[in-house]
């Protein structure tokens, strides 16, 4: 019984402040020498389906479902010596139907970018001599996929500088990619 | 209910062979995921086995006019070679859950059977 007690306690103690939480996140409206106001409630039953248009949920960021790659390869040209890096275009899909926002956040685990005298994607930096060389930037800001603006693409471009006998080398990172939706 | 049992095992496989292959070459961010890491490799130069285009027009064609080609064996000792890929991996444990809902389903066909 005890137990049992405590259990809804707690659940009327979580129920409170999430409800403090939407309320704190709602917009305000000022009703002056007016006897009534209308307040639109939106509800939200079963799981939330970020797919097609709603009311929003309590945390903004289950709108996010977006499709990105789970590899991506750059590499240098035989034209260039092997010194000008190129790779083929990427595509990221926002499925959600809120826009977004993806942000290159960081790179992390580099391996063997010693040879990399800059790479960029999109033009945002990621190396430079050798070292990584990352701020924030936002990649692009894709739509909803209810517009034909949901795909963005991006691409590595950069310079190298190949060993005395151009052997292959092979440098790795992992590129660390934010995402925000846009919700109004 | 063989009929129902039919239907399951129907989606089991649609699953196995259409959905999780497919989720091999793309990842989802989706609800409170709002980092994801993409990872990026890179070819510097090149590789040792590339075939010499000008070789190969005069030394490997033949009196018959055929072109031989011919294995360079030295990449294999170096062990420079690609390793066994994650898409033949895959394939592997596809054909091995294939094979267990196969058997799954002959074995519930014989039980209903005896009883």
């Amino acid at each position: 019984m005890k137990k049992i007690r405590s259990i809804v306690s707690a659940s009327i103690a979580a129920l409170t402040l999430l409800a403090g939480g939407v309320t704190a996140a709602a917009t305000t409206q000022s009703i002056n020498a007016e006897t009534s106001g209308d307040v639109q409630i939106n509800g939200i039953i079963g799981s939330f389906d970020n797919t097609t248009p709603g009311p929003n949920p309590g945390d903004l960021n289950e709108w996010i479902n977006v499709t990105i790659p789970t590899t991506a390869l750059f590499y240098t040209t035989q034209e260039s010596g092997h010194q000008e890096i190129v790779s083929p275009t990427y595509t990221i899909t926002n499925n959600s139907a809120k826009g977004v926002i993806a942000t290159v956040a960081d790179v992390i685990d580099p391996v063997t970018i010693e040879p990399i005298n800059q790479l960029a994607v999109n033009d945002i930096d990621l190396i430079t001599e050798g070292v990584v060389d990352v701020v924030e930037t936002d990649l692009f800001e894709l739509g909803s996929n209810q517009t034909n603006a949901n795909v963005g693409e991006f691409v590595f471009s950069g310079t190298a500088t190949p060993q005395q006998d151009a052997k292959e080398i092979n440098p790795s990172f992992k590129l660390v990619l934010n995402f925000a939706p846009v919700v109004e | 209910m063989r009929h129902v049992q039919g239907k399951y095992v129907l989606i089991v496989l649609l699953f196995v062979l259409f959905v999780t292959p497919s989720q091999s070459y793309a990842q989802t961010a989706s609800g409170n995921a709002a980092t994801r890491s993409v990872q990026v490799q890179g070819r510097i130069g090149e590789t040792d086995d590339k075939l010499d285009e000008e070789q190969l027009d005069s030394d490997a064609v033949g009196d018959d006019g055929r072109t031989k080609i011919v294995a360079d064996v030295s990449a294999i000792n170096k062990g420079s070679l690609p390793k066994t890929g994650s898409e033949q991996a895959k394939i592997a444990s596809i054909a091995g859950v294939f094979l267990l809902v196969i058997s799954f389903y002959l074995l519930s066909n014989r039980e209903l059977k005896k009883n």
